[in-house]
């Protein structure tokens, strides 16, 4: 759904070299992205790359905003359903997304080194905060902090990030349950 | 994936057509065995049919794989000159191929002495029989020795032994027919000098190697032994009469000496690296083997957290550890085994678990050491993501980040009942870890300890509302 809003200005054939470098960083890590190893992932020419990034940088940083539109699309608690439906299907987006996920984390763990992908995670991390705020927050009005945020989605990215790693999703379910049991006794104790 | 038009990708009936045009029979089965040895790209599914298909280029490819079937038996050596031509294959399966080539040429020169004389290097190459080209020359050993020795001194540059050899360049002739382009002017000594590599050192050169000295050592030996022959070629010198250029550039690819590749592409790297290495040599006796090898591993914690998991080269892990690349190849004689052991090095640095266990009782010191830790020991915790995303791709690697989150359970279930949590169940130890694993990640990205410290005072309110620290 963000990919459409974007697409209106691109060409397909650039969207799919962008969805291409997000499969080789997931299968590669960050260093196997070359304008050859996209070009052969999508099918096409590294000449072809060339002429839609110019730069390998460019390139990754905007697979990096791509995946990062389609995490906040399909993993981050917006629409109706609020906070409970997304935390139920937790592990399923974990599996669905799972090269987007482990794209987000080969740029999170890169940011020492690269401050222009640093910058560019801290606004999404950042973004993901404020979501999951405004979805805490129609649970309990009033009693949800952006310290509280934070907690809650570190704890999310903590559960994706050892089911991607692990593939155990029943172990992220359980987190899961532990989370949504933690939040409950915090706000029914809070004094409101 | 949502490639739109496929229309110049190959199904499995054109391809193996280009196959029969190279002149060999290519069945399904040898096809498939190609591309699970990585010799030939992965085939998509058409959408909405049954069919497979391959992308462009992938009959040349065929092609060119069905030639040299047919002179070279090894397919470690077949897949190096895959590489060469600039065909797509797997950069760790190309450094894997040239070093297994090397380590079996040292083992067998070592017996003879050690040192890299050409006649060693020439005679272990000359018994290689029937992996290699000039196995084909219907030559006795003993002139094969020769024949490469020549090849050797002439591809090493070595004046005063290729002075010596003059005589033998007939054997060349001989293999390679009058005007052979490769071989005879790789013969006359033009090519630029290389250091001849020493046999103990030459698969590790190749190891250690980054993708990118790779590349560039594969465009230089390509020049060396492809372009810069064709060249003089085209020149006039022995350019057969109405040749076309891409008949020459073929020929001149299918005469190359290419057992001498690796040798090649290591004596390459060598001259890459020549420089910044020589001040390295230590001045003072190296320290005791224990102690060496321990610098080598903390070493390799620091450069994956630096540099990522491709950074751990054997180089860059001797820069940091202040030893020789030497060294780092003798206590670990393959990169599997240095990565291996440095995850199991991972197990072992308690920096990044302890500051789960509070050092007292109440909740406030719950995670009290977090935000400090992911600050001071940023690389320990770095090596540690680095080599989770890593394990997802290495089955060995899986295993050891499998027992070391384990600890890390251990470890936050100690925590909880620590601060009064009794019992506390897989769920609760699972989701607690995750958030601390989570804050940590934060850290790392936005640099910001002041806010980790506020999102651990929710968590302790979390855990005071489920009945840790006397139910306050």
């Amino acid at each position: 759904m963000a990919d459409r809003a974007e697409g209106g200005s691109e060409a397909p054939g650039r969207l799919a070299l962008l969805d291409a470098a997000v499969h080789v960083v997931a299968r590669d890590g960050l260093d196997g992205v070359s304008y050859r190893s996209v070009a052969e992932e999508a099918g096409t020419t590294a000449g072809l790359v060339f002429y839609h990034f110019g730069s390998r940088e460019s390139l990754i940083l905007e697979a990096a905003m791509r995946a990062g539109r389609r995490a906040v699309a399909h993993a981050i608690p917006v629409g109706d359903g609020g906070l409970d439906t997304f935390l139920d299907d937790l592990s399923g987006s974990a599996e669905r997304d799972l090269s987007d996920h482990v794209f987000q984390y080969e740029m999170a763990f890169n940011s020492r080194r690269r401050p222009e992908v640093a910058e560019r995670m801290a606004e999404l991390y950042a973004f993901y905060g404020e979501e999951t705020e405004r979805a805490l927050a129609s649970l309990a009005p009033g009693e949800v902090t952006p310290a509280l945020a934070r907690l809650v989605f570190a704890a999310i990215d903590g559960l994706v990030l050892q089911q991607v790693v692990f593939d155990e999703p029943e172990r992220t379910d359980g987190g899961v349950r532990a989370l949504r049991r933690a939040l409950r006794a915090l706000f029914a104790e809070s004094p409101s | 994936m949502g490639v739109t038009g496929r229309a110049d990708w190959l199904d499995t009936d054109s391809l193996l057509a280009a196959g029969r045009a190279a002149g060999g029979e290519v069945t399904d089965r040898q096809l498939e065995l190609w591309r699970y040895k990585g010799l030939m790209p992965r085939p998509v599914r058409a959408e909405g049919q049954g069919r497979w298909l391959y992308p462009p280029g992938s009959d040349r490819r065929l092609a060119r794989l069905v030639t040299l079937r047919a002179s070279i038996r090894s397919l470690e050596l077949i897949r190096v000159v895959l590489w060469l031509d600039g065909f797509a294959v797997e950069i760790g399966e190309v450094r894997e191929a040239i070093a297994e080539t090397l380590r079996r040429l040292a083992e067998a020169v070592e017996p003879a002495g050690g040192e890299g004389s050409i006649e060693a290097l020439a005679s272990a190459l000359a018994a290689t029989r029937g992996r290699a080209l000039l196995a084909n020359g219907g030559m006795s050993r003993e002139e094969r020795t020769r024949a490469y020795a020549l090849l050797i001194a002439s591809a090493f540059g070595d004046p005063k032994e290729l002075a010596a050899r003059r005589d033998d360049e007939v054997l060349l002739t001989r293999l390679f027919g009058e005007g052979g382009s490769a071989a005879s002017v790789i013969a006359t000594g033009e090519t630029p000098p290389l250091p001849l590599p020493r046999p103990a050192e030459l698969a590790a050169t190749v190891v250690e190697a980054s993708d990118t000295e790779l590349e560039l050592a594969r465009r230089v030996v390509r020049a060396t032994v492809v372009w810069w022959p064709l060249m003089v070629s085209l020149a006039g010198r022995d350019r057969p009469e109405g040749s076309a250029l891409s008949t020459l550039a073929r020929e001149t690819v299918e005469e190359l000496p290419v057992d001498l590749l690796p040798l090649l592409v290591a004596g390459v790297l060598g001259a890459l690296r020549s420089e910044p290495e020589a001040p390295e040599r230590p001045t003072v006796a190296p320290p005791p083997r224990g102690e060496v090898r321990r610098a080598i591993l903390e070493a390799g914690v620091a450069v994956v957290a630096r540099h990522g998991f491709d950074g751990l080269t054997y180089r860059a892990v001797a820069q940091q550890a202040g030893t020789t690349h030497g060294a780092v190849g003798y206590h670990f004689n393959t990169r599997e085994k240095l990565i291996h052991e440095v995850a199991l090095e991972a197990r072992r640095s308690a920096a990044a678990g302890a500051s789960i266990v509070p050092a007292a009782a109440d909740l406030d010191s719950f995670g009290a050491d977090l935000a400090r830790s992911a600050d001071e020991d940023l690389d320990a915790h770095l090596f540690q993501y680095e080599l989770s995303l890593q394990a997802r791709r290495r089955p060995d690697l899986a295993r050891e980040m499998q027992s070391l989150y384990e600890d890390y359970y251990d470890l936050t279930r100690q925590a909880l009942e620590k601060v009064g949590i009794e019992d506390p169940d897989e769920d609760l130890v699972r989701f607690v870890f995750a958030a601390i694993d989570g804050l940590v990640i934060r850290q790392i990205v936005d640099d910001d300890p002041e806010a980790t410290e506020a999102a651990l005072a929710e968590l302790r309110r979390m855990l005071g509302a489920l009945g840790a620290g006397d139910g306050r």
